[in-house]
């Protein structure tokens, strides 16, 4: 089995090999990270047609870019950010152009007369389960992101600093007030 | 709630996931031991950290995957068309503007052809551009929507 420092070099000797306009190589890297970088966009887009194709339209931006990445930093945090901003320009435009998420969650004719619910109401796991993934859309992209990070790609602080750029200490407290929206926002729910 | 308690609830997050260091996981420890607004508090996020701890993403279909490279240099390849399209226009243009303006090749059958084309452009483009000035002064929901 591969140690990591093997897996690295591996993977730099890829990106490389890709720099030079090596088709195969960047094929491998795709295939390499494709999943990743699926569900990276489906925390920001919700749905599996989105993510699909904002993974794909993410993967030709790195083959256009590819020449100017720095082989001495790590290459999926630069890859996460590629995603991150293709979906962020991508939702943006459907604003633009009036599609929001408040169109998505009015076609599923959710009610919005919502009553306020105490927190001694939280006392229930089954009940914030059928909540959370309605009530993750409604919290800020900058938390629903850091909680997509966390819980679903399971990246500990560290990997989450060194993909976003921020300090250790700032993912705790970011974290810790995302699930804190998170928290009132399925109260609400 | 006191100072104490708003920096135990800055540190419970790293509490539940492992992530603090000796030091501050004792801290919390001894403060959660006397505080029952704290063990309160913890207790919420917990659950709230459990539901998000099922929190999953749709998998796509095998066949997605088999297919998500090839999608990718379709792409590639749609965009570097696009690009040699949009280039030749443009230098059809720009030739058509020199041979119109600044030499005598053309015939008057040809120039008036040309000319109807840039008059047609010309009523499209201001057509286009003075739709979507109305469009962004009257539409009720051209701001962001807010969630």
């Amino acid at each position: 089995m591969n140690t990591m420092a093997e897996e690295e070099l591996n993977e730099q000797k890829l990106i490389e090999s890709a720099q030079k306009g090596d088709h195969a190589a960047f094929g491998q890297l795709v295939t390499a990270y494709q999943r990743r970088a699926y569900s990276v966009a489906y925390g920001f887009m919700g749905n599996r047609e989105d993510a699909l194709e904002m993974a794909q339209e993410a993967f030709v931006k790195v083959y256009k870019a590819i020449y100017r990445f720095d082989l001495l930093m790590p290459f999926y945090p630069w890859l996460y950010r590629i995603v991150k901003n293709t979906c962020l320009n991508q939702i943006k435009k459907k604003k633009r152009r009036g599609e929001s998420s408040l169109d998505s969650m009015m076609a599923s004719g959710r009610d919005f007369a919502t009553t306020k619910r105490g927190p001694e109401s939280m006392a229930s796991f089954e009940e914030l389960k059928g909540d959370l993934a309605t009530s993750l859309d409604q919290v800020s992209d900058n938390h629903k992101e850091i909680i997509v990070l966390r819980h679903i790609h399971e990246m500990s602080y560290s990997e989450i600093a060194e993909c976003l750029g921020i300090p250790h200490g700032t993912v705790m407290s970011r974290l810790h007030g995302a699930r804190k929206s998170l928290k009132k926002v399925m109260e609400m729910t | 709630m006191d100072e104490v308690c708003t920096k135990m609830h800055e540190l419970m997050s790293g509490y539940l996931d492992g992530e603090l260091d000796e030091d501050d996981t004792e801290r919390i420890k001894g403060h959660l031991e006397s505080c029952a607004h704290c063990r309160q508090e913890l207790n919420e996020m917990t659950l709230v950290v459990s539901a998000a701890d099922t929190l999953s993403v749709e998998v796509p279909s095998e066949e997605e995957w088999d297919g998500f490279l090839d999608n990718v240099y379709n792409r590639v390849e749609r965009k570097t068309g696009l690009f040699l399209v949009i280039l030749g226009v443009f230098i059809g243009v720009s030739m058509m503007v020199y041979l119109f303006f600044l030499t005598d090749m053309l015939s008057n059958p040809v120039k008036r052809v040309i000319e109807l084309i840039f008059v047609g452009l010309a009523l499209l483009f201001s057509s286009v551009m003075r739709q979507r000035v109305h469009h962004k002064k009257t539409d009720r929901y051209s701001r962001d929507v807010h969630r």
